[in-house]
C-alpha cells in the first residue's frame, strides 16, 4: 500500500470463471489499468470463498488492492451467494482503518435486456462498500450480456462500442482516483439490442440447446409437482 | 395452507429466536401447517450457472443435495417466510445460496410484465412471499433497498402477494407479531 505503483485487484463473481462475461468485461478494464501502470491481479471469487485455506489468500489480495473491481452477473435480482459470502467475510475481516485508502467498483451484467434490472445488485455493493469503508467509486450495468456471452469484448465488433468506450473512461477517471462519471455509466448502460429482438433471439437460442440435449419437448415439465 | 420458513441465519441468538418461534406459533394459532428450515445446517451447494435446468433436465437441478428437496416444498407451499439478517440491503449468502437454486421454478422464455423482460412461470400456482428481515442497528439506505429487492424478487417468481418486516434488534418484538398477524389474516381472506 505504500509503494508508488498502485495496484488494481479483479474479482470475478461467476461460477463459470474465465468464460465468463463478467470476467470478459472485467479483464478489458484491467488490461486498460494495466496500460495505465496498475500492477493487477485476478480471482475468481468461487474458488475462494468455501476453501478455509484460500479465504485468507483472498482476504490478502484484498487488503493489497488500491482499486477492488468486483464483476459479477445479476442472480435473483442481486448478487451470486459466494460473492455475497466474500462480502460478509470482507466485513468481519475488519482492517477498516486501511480501508478508507481504498476504492471499491462493480461491474454488473444480467440476462435481460433491461440494464436497469440491476440497479438494486448495485445498491448492495454501494452499502457494502459504505459498511466496510471503501470509497465508493461508482458501478456500471450492462443489460443484454448474452451478447457478450464470456468473449473477450473487443473481439464482438461494433455491438459492444458504447460499452468499451464506457470502460475506457472508467479507467481514465480510476487511474485519476476519481469516481466513474455519468458518461461512463450511461455508455455501459445503453442497450446493446432493442428488447423485442432479443427476446425472441432469447427464446430461439434456448430452444435450439434443447433440442441439442433431445428435450425440446420437455421444457416446460413440472417435475416438483409431485 | 402450507407455509415454509427458511431461515438464513449464520449464529443465532435468544432474540433471533425467539422471533422465530414467535412466526411458527402465530401460524400454528391460524390453522397452517408450517415446516422452518435452518439453511445452516442443510447441504446446499452454490448454483452453478449451467442453465441445465432449463435446457437439458427441465426443471430439475443436476446438484443432487437439499436444495432439491426444499424446492419442491416451496414449489408446494402457499407462503414462503424468508428469515434473514439484511446483509448490505440484502439476504444473507446463506439464505441467497438457496435462493440462487430456485431458478429452476421458472422457465427460459421470456415474457413482459410492466414493459420490462421477465421470465414465464413453470408452475400456475407459486406461493406468497412474506420476508422478516434482521438489522443490528436502524440503518434506512440498506431498508430501502431490502423493500426494493424483495420486490422484485416477487415480480421474478410471480408470487401472487408479498410483503416485507423489518426488525432491529432493540425494536418492538409485539409490533413484529402484529404486522405478521395483519399479514396472515390478509392471506386467509385472499
Amino acid at each position: 500500500m505504500m509503494s508508488e505503483t498502485k495496484s488494481a485487484l479483479l474479482l470475478v463473481g461467476s461460477p463459470k470463471g474465465e468464460i465468463s462475461t463478467s470476467a470478459s468485461l472485467g479483464n478489458y478494464l484491467l488490461q486498460l489499468l494495466a496500460e495505465a501502470d496498475f500492477k493487477t491481479a485476478k480471482a475468481i471469487i468461487h474458488r475462494f470463498v468455501n476453501r478455509s485455506e484460500k479465504v485468507e489468500e483472498l482476504l490478502s489480495m484484498v487488503n493489497n488492492a488500491d482499486i477492488i473491481i468486483l464483476s459479477f452477473p445479476l442472480y435473483v435480482d442481486s448478487l451470486p451467494a459466494p460473492v455475497i459470502k466474500a462480502m460478509e467475510l470482507i466485513r468481519d475481516n475488519g482492517n477498516e482503518g486501511q480501508r478508507k485508502t481504498q476504492d471499491f467498483i462493480a461491474i454488473s451484467n444480467c440476462g435481460f435486456p433491461e440494464s436497469s434490472q440491476i440497479e438494486v445488485a448495485l445498491e448492495i455493493c454501494k452499502n457494502f462498500a459504505e459498511e466496510v469503508n471503501f470509497n465508493w467509486r461508482g458501478g456500471l450495468a450492462l443489460g443484454g450480456g448474452g451478447a457478450v456471452n464470456g468473449r473477450p469484448i473487443d473481439e464482438r465488433g461494433g455491438m459492444l462500442r458504447n460499452v468499451i468506450k464506457g470502460l475506457e473512461i472508467t479507467a481514465e477517471y480510476l487511474s485519476k482516483g476519481e469516481d466513474i462519471p455519468n458518461k461512463a455509466i450511461e455508455l455501459v448502460s445503453k442497450s446493446i439490442i432493442p428488447s423485442g429482438m432479443y427476446k425472441m433471439m432469447g427464446n430461439l437460442g434456448w430452444r435450439i440447446q434443447a433440442r441439442r440435449y433431445g428435450v425440446l419437448k420437455r421444457m416446460k415439465d413440472q417435475p416438483d409437482l409431485n | 395452507m402450507k407455509a415454509l420458513i427458511l431461515d438464513g441465519f449464520q449464529n443465532v441468538d435468544d432474540s433471533i429466536e425467539s422471533i422465530s418461534k414467535g412466526i411458527i406459533e402465530t401460524l400454528k394459532e391460524h390453522s397452517w401447517e408450517v415446516e422452518s428450515i435452518f439453511l445452516k445446517e442443510r447441504d446446499i451447494t452454490p448454483c452453478q450457472g449451467c442453465f441445465d435446468c432449463w435446457v437439458k433436465n427441465p426443471g430439475s437441478c443436476k446438484t443432487d443435495d437439499d436444495a432439491r428437496e426444499i424446492r419442491k416444498k416451496w414449489v408446494q407451499s402457499d407462503l414462503i417466510i424468508h428469515y434473514t439478517p439484511i446483509t448490505f440491503g440484502g439476504y444473507s449468502s446463506q439464505l441467497k445460496k438457496l435462493m440462487d437454486r430456485f431458478i429452476p421454478v421458472l422457465l427460459p422464455f421470456f415474457q413482459k410484465i410492466d414493459g420490462e423482460i421477465h421470465h414465464k412461470f413453470r408452475y400456475e400456482s407459486r406461493p406468497s412471499i412474506i420476508v422478516i428481515g434482521y438489522l443490528n442497528k436502524p440503518n434506512d439506505a440498506q431498508e430501502k433497498t431490502f423493500r426494493k429487492l424483495v420486490k422484485r424478487n416477487s415480480l421474478n417468481m410471480g408470487a401472487p402477494l408479498h410483503d416485507v418486516i423489518i426488525h432491529s434488534e432493540n425494536g418492538d418484538k409485539s409490533d413484529l407479531f402484529n404486522q405478521f398477524k395483519t399479514l396472515i389474516r390478509k392471506l386467509e381472506v385472499k
